[in-house]
C-alpha cells in the first residue's frame, strides 16, 4: 500500500498551506510561490492551485480551493458525489474557466491556456472513445493532431511527402508499444462497442497514455465496472503510476479505493477541501467529523460527550481518560471500531448490551446499543482469535464491557472541527513534536 | 414447451378449437394489415392499371391500351421539361439546405441559452402552411412592388423579377424549398449530436480537436453520418414532392420553366382529365421516390457499426 510514502509529509503541506497565508493577494501569493520554485528544483510537474473559485452563474461551485500536488504524486480527491470533484478536475483540464484564482503546473500559470496546451490527459467517466474509430485509431489520433499540422493530416498527404510517412510510421511505433503492456494488442483494430467495460477502460487509459503527459487526470474511472475488475484495474492503475511517475490526480466517491492507491488524499465536501494528508493520518486524524465519517470500510462511532474541568462523560458515565485545557461543554467524541477493545477487569469504560454477531472471516463485527451511553449502535470490531476468548462461557444477548484505545478517541467540538487536545500521554506529545520538526 | 408455459400466464389454458399460437398473432395483426393493404398496397396496383389504359377522369368506359401511355410519355418534351426541372430544383436545394442545417446545427449545439430561440425560428417555416407563406414570398421577390424591388432600386440596379424570367423562378421556389427545409434538417441534426456527449467533446478538445474543421472532420461528421444519410434521402424526397409553391406562384410557368413532375400529374389528371397519363406520370414517380429510399436502406445498412 502507498500509504505509508506520505508520513512527513501532511506537516509539510501544512506548512506551506499556513505559508500560502490567508491575508494576502492572490497575485502575491502566486508570485510567492513562484519565487519558492526557483529556488526548488526546475523541471517538475508539480500543481498548484491558488485560491481557486468556481461559479456557475449563482451557484458557488468550488469555494477558495488551496491545493498543493508534488510531483509525481497519486492524489485522490475524495468527497460524495456533487461535491465539485468533477469541476475541480475540469478546471484544471481547462474545460472551463475559473472564475477566479489560478492554476500553476510545474511553473507555468496554465489558466490561459486551453487543454491541449496544458499537457494534461484525462480519462473520462465514461472514458468518451471516439465510437467511429478503432482501437488503434482512438491512440493514433491524439498522437496525430499534436505531431502533424493540417495540411500533412490531410489525406493523401502520406503519399505526397516522406516526412508524412516518417513521423507516421513512428506514430504507429508508439502506440504499439504503449498497447502492449496494457494487453490491449489484440483489441487494436475493434471498435469500443465490441470491447468489454475493462478493455474500454484500458484502451481510455492506453489513449491518455500515448501523448505521456505532465499530468494524469482520472475522473471515477472505475465506478462503471464489477467490483472484482475494480479491484485489479486498481492495482494496474497504481503499477502504472509507479512505472510512469507521472503525478496522478484521482477522482473517486469511494473510500476504499482512496485508501488503497493514493499517497495522499484531499476529502472534499461542499466545494471546499476539508482535510489533505496521507490516506492513514486521514482515517487516524480526521480534521472533521464530516470527513472521519465520510472515511473508514465501517461507520465510526459517535458518542456525545461533556467535558467538566478535564474529566469526560458519556451520559452521566465517567471515563477514564482525562482532557486537561479543553474547555468545559459539549462534545462529539469518536472512536474507530476496530479501536474499542473488550476490557478485562475494572478498566471498562462503558459496557454495553449486545445487538447482533457478524463474522465475516478475518473479523467480526459486534453491534451493540449505545443507549446507555446516549448514542445510536456502538459496532466493535475484533480479531475472531480475541472474539473466541471473549465469548467463552458467555451467550449473545449480554453484555460487552469496552475500553477506548488509548489515544483513539477523536473529540469534535458543536461545529464539527476536530479540537486538537489529545488525551495522550507526555511521551507521546514529544514524538509527535518530533514529526512536526521534520 | 416447458419455456412457452412459462410465458404464459397462470391459470391461463391453451385456447381450444385447434387455433395456434401463431394463427392468434395472425389475426391480431390483421386490422394493421388489412389497412396497409387498402391505404397503400391497393391504390398502388389501381394506379398501375390505370396507367395501362386510356381512362378519362368522368368517362364511364376504359380501353386497355398497352404500354401506350408509357410511350407517349417518354415523347413528350414537357414529361421530359418537368423531370429535367425537378431534378434541377432537388441538385439546388438538397445540398443547400442539408450542408446549411448541418453548419447551422454545429453553431447551435455549442449555444447554451439562445440554442431554444434559434431552434424555434428556424423551425417557424417548416410549421406554417407553405400555401399562404408563398404569398408573403411572391410579394417579397416581387421585382416591382417588394423590399427586395425597393433594395435593388435604391442600389441603382435594374429590377428583377424572379417570377417572371424562366430560370429565376425556378432559383426563387428553390429558395423557397430551401427556407421551408432548412428548420426541418436542423432539428434532425441537432438530435443526431446528441450522440456527441459533454465528456467526448472534452476528450477531443483535450486530444487537440479543438478547431471547428477538425472537429467536423473527425468527429462531427462521421457520427453524424447515419443522420445525414436520413436527412439526405428525405430531403430529396422533400424536394422532388415540391407542388404547393409551383401551383401557388408559377403554375409551371413562364412557358413550362418551372413545371415540376408533381404539378405535371396534377395537371394533366385533373384539369386535363387524362387520367391514364396522369397514372403513367405517378408510375414513374413512385418508381423514383422508391429508388431513394432504396438507397437510403442500401447506404444505411451499410454505415458503421458503433
Ligand atoms: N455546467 C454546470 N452548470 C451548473 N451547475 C453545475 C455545472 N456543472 C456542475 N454543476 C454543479 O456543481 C456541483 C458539483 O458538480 P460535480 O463537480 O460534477 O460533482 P462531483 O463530480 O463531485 O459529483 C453540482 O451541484 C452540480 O449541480
Ligand atoms: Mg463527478
Amino acid at each position: 500500500m502507498a500509504a505509508g510514502v506520505g508520513h512527513g509529509v501532511a506537516p509539510l503541506a501544512a506548512a506551506r498551506r499556513t505559508f500560502v497565508g490567508a491575508d494576502r493577494t492572490g497575485r502575491q501569493r502566486r508570485s510567492a510561490v513562484l519565487a519558492n520554485k526557483a529556488e526548488a528544483d526546475m523541471a517538475d510537474h508539480s500543481i498548484d492551485i491558488i485560491d481557486l473559485e468556481k461559479r456557475f452563474d449563482r451557484t458557488q461551485v468550488l469555494k477558495r480551493i488551496n491545493l498543493h500536488i508534488r510531483d509525481g504524486e497519486f492524489l485522490t480527491l475524495l468527497g460524495p458525489s456533487g461535491c465539485g470533484k468533477s469541476t475541480l478536475l475540469r478546471l484544471l483540464a481547462g474545460f472551463e474557466p475559473c472564475t477566479s484564482g489560478c492554476i500553476l503546473i510545474g511553473d507555468r500559470d496554465v489558466s490561459p491556456l486551453p487543454p491541449k496546451a496544458r499537457n494534461i490527459a484525462m480519462v473520462f467517466q465514461s472514458y468518451a472513445l471516439y465510437p467511429h474509430m478503432s482501437v488503434r485509431a482512438n491512440m493514433t489520433v491524439p498522437l496525430e493532431m499534436s505531431r502533424l499540422s493540417f495540411r500533412q493530416r490531410l489525406p493523401g498527404a502520406a503519399l505526397l511527402s516522406a516526412k508524412v510517412r516518417a513521423i507516421r510510421k513512428e506514430i504507429t511505433a508508439e502506440v504499439e508499444s504503449v498497447a502492449k503492456p496494457l494487453g490491449l494488442e489484440a483489441l487494436l483494430d475493434r471498435k469500443p462497442a465490441q470491447l468489454s467495460g475493462g478493455q474500454r477502460q484500458r484502451v481510455a487509459v492506453g489513449r491518455a497514455m500515448v501523448r505521456h503527459p505532465a499530468v494524469f487526470l482520472m475522473d471515477e474511472p472505475l465506478s462503471n465496472l464489477d467490483a472484482k475488475l475494480r479491484q485489479q484495474l486498481r492495482e494496474e492503475i497504481v503499477d502504472l503510476h509507479r512505472r510512469t511517475g507521472i503525478t496522478f490526480i484521482y477522482v473517486t466517491h469511494d473510500q476504499t479505493e482512496a485508501m488503497a492507491m493514493s499517497d495522499r488524499i484531499a476529502v472534499m465536501e461542499g466545494g471546499e477541501i476539508r482535510q489533505c494528508a496521507a490516506p492513514q493520518e486521514i482515517y487516524d486524524r480526521p480534521d472533521y467529523l464530516s470527513v472521519a465519517r465520510f472515511v473508514g470500510a465501517t461507520a465510526i462511532n459517535e458518542m456525545p460527550a461533556l467535558v467538566r474541568r478535564g474529566s469526560v462523560s458519556l451520559n452521566r458515565q465517567v471515563l477514564e481518560m482525562t482532557l486537561p485545557g479543553l474547555a468545559d461543554g459539549e462534545y462529539q467524541l469518536a472512536v474507530r471500531p476496530e479501536r474499542l477493545h473488550p476490557a478485562e477487569g475494572g478498566n471498562a469504560d462503558f459496557s454495553l448490551p449486545v445487538e447482533q454477531v457478524e463474522f465475516t472471516g478475518n473479523e467480526v463485527g459486534i453491534r451493540c446499543n449505545g443507549a446507555e451511553i446516549g448514542s445510536g449502535a456502538i459496532r466493535v470490531q475484533l480479531r475472531p482469535e480475541s472474539f473466541r476468548q471473549l465469548r467463552q462461557g458467555r451467550h449473545a444477548g449480554e453484555r460487552i464491557a469496552l475500553r477506548i484505545a488509548e489515544d483513539a478517541a477523536l473529540i469534535f467540538d458543536a461545529s464539527g472541527r476536530r479540537v486538537s487536545v489529545l488525551p495522550t500521554q507526555p511521551a507521546q506529545l514529544q514524538e509527535d513534536r518530533l514529526e512536526l520538526a521534520v | 414447451m416447458n419455456s412457452r408455459s412459462d410465458l404464459e400466464i397462470p391459470g391461463q389454458v391453451t385456447p381450444k378449437g385447434g387455433l395456434s399460437h401463431a394463427a392468434i398473432a395472425q389475426a391480431f395483426s390483421a386490422p394493421a394489415f388489412i389497412l396497409l393493404i387498402a391505404t397503400v398496397v391497393a391504390p398502388v396496383f389501381v394506379v398501375l392499371l390505370i396507367s395501362l389504359t386510356d381512362y378519362r377522369l368522368g368517362r364511364l368506359t376504359l380501353n386497355f391500351i398497352g404500354l401506350g401511355n408509357y410511350a407517349r410519355m417518354l415523347a413528350d418534351p414537357f414529361f421530359w421539361g418537368a423531370l429535367r426541372n425537378s431534378a434541377i430544383y432537388t441538385a439546388v436545394v438538397v445540398p443547400v439546405s442539408v450542408f446549411g442545417a448541418l453548419c447551422l446545427a454545429v453553431l447551435l449545439d455549442s449555444r447554451r441559452r439562445s440554442r431554444r430561440f434559434y431552434e424555434i425560428v428556424y423551425f417557424l417555416p417548416v410549421t406554417s402552411t407553405l400555401t399562404a407563406m408563398s404569398i408573403v414570398w411572391s410579394y417579397l421577390l416581387n421585382g416591382h412592388i417588394g423590399p427586395l424591388a425597393s433594395l435593388f432600386s435604391t442600389l441603382g440596379l435594374p429590377p428583377l423579377d424572379f417570377f417572371a424570367d424562366g430560370t429565376l423562378a425556378l432559383i426563387g421556389l428553390a429558395i423557397i424549398g430551401i427556407w421551408h427545409l432548412i428548420g426541418f434538417n436542423l432539428i434532425l441534426f441537432l438530435a443526431g449530436l446528441t450522440v456527441i456527449s459533454g465528456e467526448l467533446k472534452e476528450a477531443s478538445a483535450l486530444d487537440g480537436m479543438d478547431g471547428f474543421w477538425d472537429r467536423l472532420r473527425y468527429l462531427t461528421w462521421p457520427l453524424l453520418a447515419p443522420t445525414t444519410i436520413v436527412v439526405f434521402v428525405l430531403s430529396c424526397i422533400q424536394a422532388f414532392q415540391v407542388f404547393d409553391t409551383v401551383a401557388v406562384l408559377t403554375n409551371g410557368g413562364p412557358y413550362g420553366a418551372t413545371e415540376m413532375l408533381l404539378h405535371k400529374i396534377n395537371t394533366d389528371t385533373f384539369t386535363g382529365l387524362k387520367a391514364g397519363y396522369g397514372s403513367a406520370l405517378t408510375v414513374v414517380y413512385l418508381i423514383l421516390i422508391g429508388a431513394f429510399s432504396l438507397v437510403q436502406v442500401a447506404v444505411g445498412n451499410r454505415k458503421a457499426h458503433f
